[in-house]
């Protein structure tokens, strides 16, 4: 037992732990569950607890056979599970919540070692092997129960526009979150107000998110559909997923440096906006997100890297 | 920090429960500005029974038709459709799709009202191009398009040089036969597909463009072997083709042959001056008189034919139910 532990830096300690973080994160996603069972039914919670309760069982399991440290209280797994069930339809069947949670917790985050280590945003890999395996489960829709008509099954607005269809839905049932979606994606209001709550507490940096929105928005108006400078901007913006992606997915600490942060949701923006003009996805945030988490690498070589100890260039 | 933890979480409550209320009073706002108006759904009279009835789930007669919910096999499970129609049971009026498991932006299409538009009061059954509809309200491949070849057998041509043109297909060529007669036997045969732009589907099969399989023969060398085939037995009776539209009869063909039987019968035709009568004429008129041709989405021929297929069973049970007697009465006890 005098063996010595060799522990790499750095070593400052402040209160701020993964687990008061990821708490954090957790409470500022309640609103927007609020949201969901009130749009969606009831049925969203029990799916949204399903959704936590496989992660970080599957994490604690994981972490026990493997004999590592167990760090499945720290709430990183609640949160991946809240995100994963918020980008599923809430018809979606319970096995596909469980197979994607399991396939998130340990082939996306365990498997490459844990927190901090995955190449990429876990509950986005796993609403996409959703989308691959599943599609016509994933990515049917249904109506908010709020609305007078039966609960039909749809695209999104931005999916329904897409395929020439009309929105059907105003900018502010958009905003307020009355329109077909997956769970926590369609009340944008609920969303920010997670959101902004984040930024009080410091947890998040909103440059990266606003930096993202921007890109989209920016490209999808000057190569609208009809034409340069014809994209409808509050479509793109309300529409589809953007809020939730930026908000909650893009803001992996990835990067540390203020640049390396802005080059890295530049390129995420990039991509969801070509996959959202040239494709036949009308949203594209999972692949901009999950791209540009695979390119963090890459993309680090374009600037020079702050090093620790020295003034901020 | 923890003072700043416990104002964040309060004030992250206050904003959320604020949010509520703007979400539920936007609410409350719009529909006092819709309820006035009503929906516009008709009021179900009364349920039918759909016991024992395949593929249909439910049937309901409203007050101004019938709306039947039909289960039809598609491309990647079923397809869940509610059919309505006018009155009489022989209007389609309107079409759903409330479940769909096809491929995305392919058979998925068939939910985009592009294609859901065509069913709004048109008459039932309803086929897709080059299909007929069957007594039971299956939609089969319709049969007309081939001819009775064997008009074409013992007749005598007359010599001169032939020439058939088909529409142009999919892929852009317009394919061709070039039959010769002389001494009144067929002497050379030439089967082509040429594009808008002159390029010729013997020219880049040989070049390596247009490629069937990675080493069997070309297009042009099965294209020649089914000519010299022709040639030989001067008459197409011998080319059986099977249900996929390829036939064993010349060895080393595996294209489908169709358009060229087509066309090399209509040359011969020409040759030997008679008429080429479709063989299921009658099938074909009846379903052109009787039903309404739907376009199909392009690419997704199973989507589109299981819809088609739901649709016609939809109607062939309410067909059923109309010239039930007890049926009618009870219904108009209501």
């Amino acid at each position: 037992m005098d063996q010595v532990r060799i522990i790499n830096g750095p070593h400052l300690r402040t209160d701020r732990t993964t687990r008061s973080i990821m708490f954090h994160v957790s409470l500022s996603l309640i609103p927007a569950l609020l949201g969901s069972i009130y749009f969606f039914g009831i049925r969203s919670l029990y799916l949204t607890g399903l959704s936590v309760a496989v992660c970080v069982t599957t994490e604690y399991l994981w972490q026990k056979l493997t004999n590592k440290q167990v760090t499945a209280g720290d709430f990183s797994a609640v949160v991946t599970g809240i995100l994963l069930a918020f980008n599923m339809p809430s018809t979606v069947p319970v096995w596909i919540i469980v197979v994607t949670a399991v396939f998130s917790i340990l082939f996306v985050k365990q498997m490459f070692g844990g927190i901090g280590n995955n190449f990429a945003n876990p509950a986005l890999m796993g609403r996409l092997l959703a989308m691959i395996l599943w599609p016509g489960t994933v990515m049917q829709y249904t109506a908010p129960y709020t609305l007078p008509a039966d609960a039909v099954s749809s695209a999104t607005v931005l999916g329904a526009v897409k395929n020439g269809g009309e929105a059907g839905y105003s900018y502010i049932q958009m905003f307020l979150g009355e329109t077909p979606g997956a769970l926590g994606e369609t009340s944008k209001l609920l969303l920010l107000v997670g959101f902004v709550y984040m930024c009080y507490m410091g947890i998040v940096n909103a440059e990266a998110a606003l930096t993202y929105i921007a890109t989209v928005l920016i490209l999808t108006f000057i190569f609208g559909p009809d034409g340069l400078f014809t994209g409808d901007i509050l479509l793109n913006l309300l529409g589809g997923g953007l809020i939730l992606g930026a908000c909650y997915m893009l803001t992996d600490y990835v990067f540390i440096s203020r640049r390396g942060r802005l080059l890295y949701a530049v390129t995420a923006g990039i991509i969801t906006a070509a996959i959202r003009i040239f494709s036949h996805y009308p949203e594209g945030i999972c692949f901009g997100i999950l791209t540009a988490n695979c390119l963090a690498g890459g993309l680090s070589f374009l600037y020079k890297k702050h090093i620790y100890g020295t003034k901020k260039a | 920090m923890k003072n700043k933890t416990v104002k964040g979480i309060i004030a992250l409550a206050v904003v959320t429960a604020l949010s509520f209320g703007i979400i539920i009073g936007s609410k409350a706002l719009s529909t006092d500005m819709t309820g006035s108006t009503g929906t516009t759904e008709a009021k179900v009279t009364e349920e039918l029974d759909v016991n024992d009835v395949e593929n249909i789930d439910k049937a309901v007669k409203t007050e101004d038709g019938y709306i039947v919910t039909v289960r039809q096999k598609g491309y990647g499970g079923d397809i869940v459709m509610n059919v309505s129609f006018d009155e009489a049971a022989s209007m389609i009026t309107k079409l759903e799709i409330t479940e769909q498991n096809e491929t995305e932006s392919l058979g998925s299409k068939i939910t985009e009202s592009d294609f859901l538009n065509q069913f709004n009061g048109i008459k039932a059954p309803v086929y897709l191009p080059g299909m007929t509809v069957g007594e039971d309200g299956s939609v089969e491949e319709s049969n007309s398009g081939t001819a009775d070849l064997t008009v074409l057998d013992n007749v005598t041509f007359t010599d001169g040089t032939y020439t058939a043109k088909a529409e142009p297909d999919s892929n852009g060529f317009t394919e061709e036969v070039n039959l010769t007669v002389k001494d009144g036997k067929i002497t050379a045969v030439n089967w082509d597909g040429i594009k808008e732009d002159g390029t010729k589907k013997s020219v880049i099969s040989e070049n390596g463009e247009y490629v069937m399989t990675e080493d069997g023969p070309t297009w042009k060398e099965q294209a020649e072997a089914l000519a010299d085939a022709l040639i030989q037995n001067q008459s197409l009776t011998f080319l059986e083709t099977n249900a996929e539209g390829k036939t064993d009869a010349v060895s080393g063909v595996s294209i489908s042959v169709g358009g060229f039987i087509s066309l090399a019968a209509d040359c011969m035709a020409q040759a030997a001056n008679v008429e080429l009568t479709p063989s299921h004429e009658e099938d074909t008129d009846t379903s052109a008189q009787n039903g309404t041709q739907i376009d199909a989405v392009s690419g997704a021929t199973v989507s589109s034919t299981a819809v088609v297929t739901g649709i016609n069973h939809a109607y062939e049970f309410l067909q059923t139910i109309s010239n039930d007697s007890s049926v009618r009465k009870s219904t108009k006890t209501n």
